[in-house]
């Protein structure tokens, strides 16, 4: 990928992760999720995760999976509103870079 | 190595970092390995690193929040190291039949950092110039530069001198009148006492020079060099504009 990814981009991807599953997701499978838009390494996402957790915007809870306790992501209600305010930048920001990509294509 | 490896070593890797922090991250990468599956063990072990490296994420998260770097698709990369990755980066993207263009954008930056050179050395030469043109000027600025910092410590000097004669001479009169005060004491007492005291206060004020004298002498070298430092302060601006 010609493009990193910086923090905020990174965090709003996996609140959009998490938030797609309302009961709910795993680590694990946020991890498969992100790599499928993004290329990262698998070592990543946890500190990603973690501090998400530390700022309100995720909350964990253990349940009981095939004999083990598996711990799951929830997005919160901060949580939800960063995921919108990324959202709306998000769309700000991308029709400024198409303004002048596409500006730029036309001379 | 296999997973139990990798895990012990990892959770001695963190031994340094708070318990609740390491109990986290060992649950999550146990959580890990279990839902990547027994059959995926080998490769959740390469795509995570060496237990050094995976430490090192996770401490580095811990350290500073994640927000003095960037994630790449090579993991976190604090910003002083990511710059001389991205010609790599882009030269991988593009593929090999664009490579010529990662290459240009290599000798581009070569070639920017030998002109920044070039304009430095050219300014550099049109500085000597000039200078050389208005030597007489330079000469002039010079000679009344020198001209004010002899002034300066001319005044000093002086000013030192004049306070150390005056204690000097403070000190001999305070005694002189302390001895006379004495004298005159069996004639008029009062009159006497009085002498006396300002004699005393005479000495005083002698030794309160005294000690002033000797402050100033050895803030003299000190306000040289602060004087000193701004006429080369102001020589070197002027030099460079002219």
């Amino acid at each position: 990928m010609v493009f990193n990814t910086g923090a905020a981009l990174l965090d709003a991807i996996v609140l959009a992760v998490v938030s797609g599953e309302p009961e709910g997701t795993y680590g694990y499978k946020i991890t498969q999720e992100v790599r499928q838009v993004i290329e990262i390494s698998e070592s990543t996402l946890y500190p990603v995760l973690r501090r998400l957790q530390k700022d309100e915007c995720l909350e964990v809870y253990d349940m009981e999976c095939a004999g083990r306790n598996r711990r799951y992501y929830k997005v919160t209600e901060k949580g939800r509103a960063q995921l919108n305010l990324y959202i709306s930048e998000w769309h700000r920001y991308s029709a400024k870079l198409n303004s002048i990509f596409e500006g730029g294509l036309k001379k | 190595m296999n997973r139990a490896d990798f895990m012990k070593s990892l959770t001695e890797l963190l031994s340094d970092v708070p318990p609740s922090e390491r109990e986290e991250a060992i649950q999550y990468y146990n959580d890990y390995f279990d839902d990547a599956g027994p059959e995926n063990e080998q490769s959740v072990i390469a795509a995570l690193g060496s237990p050094k490296q995976l430490a090192q994420t996770i401490k580095a998260g811990l350290a500073d929040g994640g927000d003095t770097g960037e994630y790449t698709e090579k993991g976190f990369y604090g910003y002083g190291q990511r710059k001389s990755d991205e010609v790599m980066d882009i030269s991988k993207a593009q593929g090999e039949n664009k490579s010529e263009q990662s290459y240009r954008q290599a000798a581009d930056k070569t070639s920017h950092r030998q002109d920044k050179k070039r304009i430095s050395g050219g300014m550099l030469a049109l500085i000597i110039i000039l200078c050389i043109f208005a030597s007489p000027f330079l000469i002039a600025i010079a000679a009344s530069v020198i001209g004010v910092i002899i002034a300066a410590f001319g005044c000093i000097f002086a000013l030192v001198v004049s306070v150390g004669a005056a204690a000097i001479f403070l000190c001999i009169g305070g005694v002189c009148l302390f001895a006379y005060g004495i004298a005159m004491l069996f004639v008029m007492p009062f009159g006497g006492l009085a002498l006396m005291g300002t004699g005393m206060i005479l000495a005083a004020l002698g030794i309160f020079c005294l000690w002033l004298t000797v402050c100033c002498g050895m803030l003299v070298p000190v306000i040289i060099r602060a004087i000193v430092g701004f006429f080369n302060h102001i020589l070197h601006k002027g030099g460079v504009k002219a």
